[in-house]
């Protein structure tokens, strides 16, 4: 058994972003404005903090969510990363092309067709003319709108609008989507595209920043979960976790505006509680998914054994949250009617894989003892020793054994009987 | 390791990117100026042969106004004004009418000045086809200095984009500059020698009339157009001198206000 670990590169990096807003009605439009509250002292003196000394790490492949309140800098976080906006402070980094901000009124020419918008739009994120040629096609077949691709966009509906948004979005390769908010609109069916298509691109190592209010949305698909409170992260951490704090402080707020004397027992005794909400600790324990599973026979081919002959099963997972005791990656191998035949796992010493990042396990057979037939391999990690699974493998990997001695194995013997046979012998008895 | 950023590739590719996202913009303009019309893009040639016609007549018979070819000689300075005052208007404006893109896309916002002003450039080009049409027909010599329009009519466009990013960017900040445009574009209209002759003027007010920046331009671009003759020395050095201060003043007044905009649009 090999262990192989590479350092997971980041895709954003952003440190101490600081956004500072002025308040509306300050702010001055016009020069009269400007003048009159410069003589009289009140210029600029009333600003919020849109975002205070907020960090974010996003690594490829990675989903992130930033849940909170209205207003507590979701977008604006967005928009820094997008590097659309210029913090007051702070550093952002970004390594990779980024598609434009998906959110609801995407910056059509609400004048033009779809598909002049289409054009438009990608262009301005950086495709020539002849590259959108190539991608109109599948870009329309996407947004899926008929006769209203050639419509102006000003007759869409707000679904129609995200969908030929989305659909751009996607066609330009990005490594990086930020999406605000959109798949709340879709119809059903759209949505469930759109989740499809989200997969498939995180599967080729695409990041997402994700803003929204769909708790549902953040469990499924969020690697890891930012709350936000008036511009300041407080909680980073498992998606889980992250939506039950959010949903605490949101019960709090709805709570500390009731009058005293309508409050419930319970809820004062919530409120006294307040202080004891989880503060932005790291995670006590480590988060971690399955990236991949391959099984190699003895000609590299994949998902493929010979019986008799060396093979292994290699296991890519990814650690999103550092482990203080290493993590356990086992593997099992089940017949094609799901009884176990045998497992294996790494116990809980490989320290290596207590880093952050991608590691590589790899369990190496000398020989193949199982007989021809398919069987299924099933990739594993679990925490606290064995006590704790993080995750089961969804995705079956087949495994076609093939044996030379016996090709057919008519009889569904699960061990290849050839194998281990050294001498048969027949005796006459009296 | 890092994919090169689509705005940052080096080349042919990078060159090829930013001619075609002008063009989409510059047709968008155009497009959205002239959908619903009957006559689209032949509004671009009508416009100018209006004002020359109005023109044309009231000077020719209530100011007495003595030029040979007055209709071509109106419709050439037209033409060239127009150019500056489209540019300023749209130039002026750019920015703030595409803030919901700059809201939602990375890319320099100083790129929408420079979209309005080669609209406006098309529109001087498909302009020039009834100015040849009234030229030949009210006898104007044909001479081969027209090809030196070019070399006029480029410092020209430099100037306006200078102006108009200038513009444009303390637009943002305080929305006062869009209204008072207008009046000023109209004084710099009658202060600029359209519909008369330079000569016509006293000299003590014409050294003044050179202080209007466009005038220099106007004249320049009517001597290779209309007179038929080589640019004038000191006035060609002067309007690419003019050319590169505008540029210059746009590019210090955009920077230093650009990481504001997102602020304010």
């Amino acid at each position: 058994m090999t262990v192989s670990s590479t350092t997971s590169d980041l895709i954003v990096s952003a440190r101490g972003i600081n956004v500072r807003y002025k308040m509306q009605g300050i702010r001055t439009n016009t020069l009269k404005e400007y003048v009159l509250q410069r003589l009289s002292g009140k210029h600029s003196l009333t600003t919020v903090d849109a975002l205070a000394s907020a960090d974010l790490d996003v690594r490829r492949g990675e989903c992130v969510a930033l849940i909170g309140h209205n207003g507590c800098g979701k977008s604006t976080f967005l928009k820094v990363i997008a590097e659309i906006l210029k913090p007051r402070a702070g550093t952002v980094a970004v390594y990779g092309r980024v598609a434009p901000l998906i959110e609801l009124g995407a910056g059509f020419d609400p004048e033009l067709t779809g598909k002049e918008n289409v054009y438009l739009s990608c262009s301005l994120m950086g495709l020539s003319r002849k590259e959108i040629d190539r991608r109109l096609g599948a870009i329309e077949a996407f947004a899926d709108l008929g006769a209203y691709f050639e419509q102006p966009v000003k007759t869409y509906s707000s679904g129609m609008y995200m969908r030929l948004g989305f659909s751009c979005a996607m066609a330009i390769d990005a490594e990086l989507l930020l999406i605000d908010e959109i798949l709340a609109v879709g119809d059903e069916n759209f949505q469930r595209k759109c989740f499809a298509k989200l997969n498939e691109a995180r599967k080729a190592g695409v990041s997402i920043v994700l803003v929204t209010h769909d708790l549902n949305v953040v469990r499924s698909i969020a690697d890891r979960a930012l709350v936000l409170d008036h511009g300041k992260i407080v909680y980073e951490g498992k998606p889980r976790p992250a939506v039950q704090y959010y949903l605490d402080l949101m019960e709090i707020a709805r709570i500390e505006v009731l009058k005293p004397e309508h409050r419930t027992e319970a809820q004062t005794l919530k409120l006294t509680r307040k202080d004891e909400l989880v503060p932005r600790v790291p995670e006590e324990v480590g988060d971690a998914r399955l990236r991949e599973v391959r099984i190699l026979g003895p000609d590299g081919g994949e998902g493929r054994a010979k019986a008799g002959e060396p093979w292994s099963i290699e296991i890519d997972i990814e650690v999103l949250f550092a482990f203080k005791q290493p993590p356990v990656v086992g593997f099992a191998v089940l017949r094609h009617d799901g009884v176990r035949i045998f497992g294996g796992n790494t116990g809980g010493e490989r320290r290596e894989l207590c880093a952050v990042g991608r590691h590589s396990v790899r369990f190496s057979f000398d020989r193949a003892l199982l007989a021809a037939n398919q069987y299924t391999i099933v990739g594993a990690i679990h925490a606290n020793g064995l006590g704790q699974t993080i995750e089961i493998s969804e995705f079956a990997n087949a495994l076609t054994v093939v044996d030379g001695g016996d090709e057919w194995n008519a009889d569904n013997d699960v061990i290849a009987f050839q194998e281990r046979l050294s001498r048969v012998e027949v005796r006459e008895t009296l | 390791m890092a994919a090169p950023r689509p705005h940052q590739i080096a080349g042919r590719r990078a060159v090829e990117q930013w001619r075609d996202l002008i063009t989409l913009l510059v047709q968008r303009d155009l497009r959205v100026r002239y959908r619903g019309s009957f006559l689209g893009y032949l509004w671009s040639m009508m416009n100018p042969l209006l004002y020359m016609a109005i023109i044309a007549f009231v000077f020719s018979q209530f100011a007495k106004v003595k030029v040979e070819h007055f209709p071509a000689f109106v419709l050439s300075g037209q033409l060239a004004w127009n150019l500056f005052q489209q540019g300023m208007v749209m130039g002026t404006n750019s920015i703030l009418a595409n803030g919901p893109l700059l809201r939602k896309v990375k890319v320099p916002a100083a790129l929408f000045p420079a979209v309005s002003v080669t609209s406006v450039f098309v529109n001087f080009l498909l302009a020039l086809v009834p100015y040849a049409i009234v030229a030949a027909v009210t006898g104007v010599r044909f001479s081969p200095w027209v090809l030196a329009l070019p070399f006029v009519v480029a410092p020209y466009l430099i100037f306006i984009y200078g102006l108009a990013l200038t513009v444009g960017t303390i637009n943002i900040r305080f929305r006062d500059v869009g209204h008072v445009m207008e009046p000023l574009l109209q004084m710099a209209y009658f202060a600029t020698p359209i519909m008369y002759p330079v000569e016509m003027l006293p000299d003590n007010y014409r050294h003044l009339l050179y202080l209007n920046p466009v005038v220099s331009y106007v004249m320049q671009i009517r001597r290779v157009l209309f007179d038929g003759m080589p640019p004038y020395g000191p006035q060609l050095a002067a309007i690419y001198a003019l050319a590169a201060a505008s540029l210059a003043l746009g590019i210090v007044v955009y920077r230093k206000n650009r990481d504001g905009f997102i602020y304010n649009l």
